[in-house]
């Protein structure tokens, strides 16, 4: 009997960390994608300093968000959104046009 | 390679804690959820440990949750009969007075040669010698020879005897099993005095052994001829 209650006790621990994480997940991603949007709309219109600003909260909190995720996904994923992030700022602040398509590949990625 | 070490470790100590989890019937035969279980796990723990891009966690979450699937399970077909006969199947009756039923033979996908082989598995050479057997859920078979070709037991030839346990170890490498101790109401006290009074200590004893009525056997450390005697306390 003992087993079965430390196996339900783990069992009900698991669903409620997948719970938990899960709705973790969904937060940061809307966060990280309402965030990336708010680059891209402030790079379409012309305010490159804006853009750079809100690049730069982007990567903040990307990169904590990186480091609480790594405990679940699979690291070459969190790496390839690292790789993608970590040029927003300056893509930003030269003005450079392949910021957008970056940026849409990040949201793509963080939905996935 | 350090972090290689370190998820193999936790790894390890994961499937043992599993395993342990699992209890004493996954060690011995398996029943199908079972083997699937140990399949499952085996290839599963091995995952983590070849590919550091995968995180260590995903490896531990499908282990827990397998194994404490299976113990719930083992827990919920113990209280329902039909949910056993569902997961476990049924045991099958191969032999039934001496007769070998082809059909459930033919339905186990059994040959005349498995059958033979498993007979002789139990220690019976001749088929005529069977009165019954059966094919255990766990895929083991259990054969029942003829009376007539048992070896006769005491009861049989009217030989009395005294039942009794068998001896169980209760001091080890000079330290008492608590354990076992406490199955005969023996403590470190006991086993102290008993030692005093054969002029030896606690130290000296490499194992010891007592049974229901006392008799027991010392063997030392220092290699002396065993003590084989009544243990007086």
């Amino acid at each position: 009997m003992t087993r079965v209650r430390i196996s339900v006790g783990i069992i009900l621990l698991l669903v409620g960390v997948s719970i938990f994480s899960g709705i973790w997940a969904d937060r940061k991603k809307a966060l990280l994608t309402a965030e990336a949007k708010q680059v891209s709309e402030a790079f379409e219109s012309g305010r490159t300093e804006d853009a750079r600003k809100y690049a730069h909260i982007l990567c903040r909190d990307w990169e904590d968000t990186r480091k609480k995720a790594s405990f679940f996904v699979k690291y070459d994923r969190l790496l390839e959104l690292d790789r993608i992030a970590a040029h927003f700022e300056s893509m930003a602040e030269t003005g450079d046009d392949e910021l957008l398509p970056q940026i849409a590949e990040f949201i793509h990625m963080i939905e996935l | 390679m350090g972090i290689i070490l370190l998820r193999s470790l936790i790894l390890y100590l994961l499937v043992i804690f599993a395993v342990r989890l699992m209890g004493k019937r996954q060690l011995g035969e398996l029943q199908p959820s079972e083997l699937v279980i140990t399949i499952l796990v085996s290839n599963i723990a091995t995952l983590p440990i070849e590919d550091v891009n995968i995180p260590v966690i995903i490896g531990i979450t499908p282990i827990l949750a397998l194994v404490c699937f299976e113990v719930i399970m083992s827990w919920l077909i113990l209280k329902l009969p039909w949910l056993r006969k569902i997961v476990s199947g049924s045991p099958k009756v191969i032999i039934k007075d001496g007769v070998v039923d082809v059909h459930t033979l033919s339905e186990l996908r059994l040959s005349v040669d498995d059958l033979m082989t498993a007979v002789r598995g139990c220690g019976i050479f001749d088929l005529s010698e069977v009165q019954f057997a059966m094919v255990e859920t766990t895929g083991s078979f259990s054969v029942m020879k003829k009376q007539g070709m048992e070896n006769p037991t005491r009861e049989d030839m009217c030989i009395s005897a005294e039942c009794s346990d068998p001896p169980m170890l209760i001091v080890s490498d000079g330290k008492l099993l608590e354990h076992s101790g406490e199955v005969f109401n023996i403590g470190q006290r006991d086993v102290e005095k008993f030692l005093r009074s054969i002029s030896r200590g606690m130290e000296d004893v490499l194992m010891m052994a007592v049974d229901d009525w006392g008799k027991c056997y010392i063997a030392w450390k220092n290699g002396d001829k065993p003590f084989t005697g009544k243990m007086k306390v």
